[in-house]
């Protein structure tokens, strides 16, 4: 079972690396920004080939290597899964910057960019059209959060004396904990967490750049509508599926569920929400670049080159641009601008609180 | 409408700002009354400095191309821009006289000039028209 749950997380994630340079946009190759033409051409469809190959096969021997110790030096739950996990990605990193590095060069000696002039386009009534989904509808998983924190405060004289925060992978409870008001809680306050991170990507979604491409602005901009809109959707949808699984958790301290029956509900949520991301990634790619849209015309200009701001082709640091959200170069969604405090600090805030709030509720 | 800027450009970005709203304005790309994004978003979008999207809004408000609501935004005049009075035939006049001046001294002919502006106003017709 241990296995098994591990081969779970792990496969999509070396997927996911995999597949990251077909759903990027056609405008950029392995972090550096291209005329879209040069894309489709025969060498780039090459590298990319390679580079997902030589992605599978160092996954594949990560977690070769990865079973072999387990299976000879330690025990399952040992934290060796996450170093696994940690060093294929330090690796698939790795791979990347030599990609990124022949890429580079390769535009320093084609320069793709002196031949058209460089802009940048921007549709004015873009916000004013519906980019996401109303923000009124995270009432439902705040209800939900809100709900189970209400019930299990009126109900809270029924729940028995000591109530299981631990299982292992087969289903046995490694750890009791006494009940009391804290303990009880973890889970709702978990909860209202939880629809405060889905909410503030909810934000971004809605907030981030309007990254549009000047060769086609009409066309890239209901695609980045139809990316904006889908990516808002399945941001509720996994969010409210989220805190209902606690919910469900947080029942089984007042009526007995069975160990296996909570652990298949979560990996089917779980599950369904890596498939639900790879699937999106696929149909709508980065900033909607997959989606279908009628031809449009191409070729005078180009996007501008700002190449210069992304650090390893994937880290945006611009103090100039008071955008503090932009699209991923080399992945699907988004990522902040490090110049800006408000940004890192931001993500460093949650990344905090969710190490503490397990400390904070746990005695 | 989309804005295209170049960033290179000789011309000030504010410069192509305030000319490419005023020109989606006579076009009719913009009409009356429609929400302009705020000084925030469109210099986030545009990866540029806040003080040159207000530099390009303070001066279409100044000549009466938009409105600027502390709640509701930046809007085009909902009143459509004001009519060409006395004052402003006093700049066009100080403002083409400087190109005149060049025409004239490159020895341009009265008839070509005319005939360039004549070209410029079909064009805005004929863009209007296909709107």
């Amino acid at each position: 079972m241990a296995y098994v749950f591990m081969l779970v997380s792990f496969i999509p994630v070396v997927f996911i690396s995999v597949c990251i340079p077909y759903v990027t946009r056609r405008t950029e190759s392995f972090g550096v920004s291209i005329p879209e033409e040069v894309y489709h051409s025969i060498e780039l469809k090459k590298m990319r080939k390679r580079y997902s190959w030589q992605t599978a096969l160092f996954g594949a021997a990560v977690m070769i290597l990865w079973w072999a110790a387990t299976t000879m030096f330690f025990s399952v739950e040992s934290p060796v899964f996450l170093i696994a996990l940690f060093v294929f990605m330090i690796g698939s990193f790795m791979i990347y910057l030599v990609y990124h590095g022949r890429m580079k060069s390769m535009k320093e000696k084609e320069k793709w960019h002196e031949a058209v002039s460089e802009v940048v386009a921007v549709d004015t009534g873009f916000r004013n059209r519906k980019i996401t989904i109303s923000l009124g509808w995270y009432a439902v998983p705040l209800g939900v959060a809100l709900a189970t924190l209400i019930f299990t405060m009126i109900f809270y004289d029924r729940m028995p004396g000591r109530i299981p925060m631990q299982y292992d992978f087969d289903g046995n409870v490694t750890r009791w904990v006494n009940k009391s008001y804290r303990t009880v809680l973890s889970f709702p306050i978990l909860q209202l967490f939880i629809v405060a991170l889905f909410l503030f990507v909810h934000s971004i979604i809605a907030k981030s750049k309007q990254q549009i491409d000047p060769a086609n602005p009409e066309q890239s901009a209901r695609q980045n509508q139809t990316f904006r809109q889908r990516w808002s959707v399945f941001n509720f949808i996994s969010g409210t599926a989220v805190v209902l699984m606690f919910s469900f958790t947080q029942l089984s301290f007042f009526i007995s569920i069975p160990a296996n029956v909570q652990m298949v509900v979560s990996l089917v949520v779980v599950g369904c929400i890596i498939v639900g991301v790879i699937v999106l990634s696929f149909t709508t790619g980065q900033g909607g670049s997959r989606v279908r849209t009628g031809q449009g015309k191409r070729g005078e200009v180009i996007n501008r080159d700002d190449d210069r701001y992304w650090k390893l082709g994937q880290f945006y640091f611009n103090p100039n641009d008071p955008a503090i959200w932009v699209e991923k170069r080399f992945g699907i969604g988004w990522t902040v601008n490090f110049a800006h405090p408000a940004g890192w600090g931001s993500l460093a805030a949650i990344i905090l609180i969710a190490i503490l709030l397990p400390i904070l509720t746990s005695s | 409408m989309i804005l295209q800027l170049d960033l290179e450009s000789e011309t000030p970005i504010y410069m192509q700002i305030k000319q490419q709203i005023m020109e989606g304005i006579a076009l009719r790309s913009l009409v009356p009354g429609e929400p302009l994004p705020s000084v925030r978003s469109l210099a986030a979008d545009l990866g540029i400095n806040m003080h040159t999207v207000n530099k390009a809004y303070k001066l279409l408000k100044q000549d009466g191309y938009i409105l600027i609501h502390r709640q509701k935004g930046v809007v085009v005049h909902p009143d459509g821009v004001p009519p060409a009075d006395a004052e402003f035939l006093q700049g066009l006049q100080g403002d083409l006289r400087p190109l005149i001046t060049e025409a004239v001294c490159r020895g341009m002919e009265k008839e070509q000039f005319i005939k360039k502006c004549k070209d410029i106003f079909a064009q805005f017709e004929r863009e209007r028209g296909n709107e």
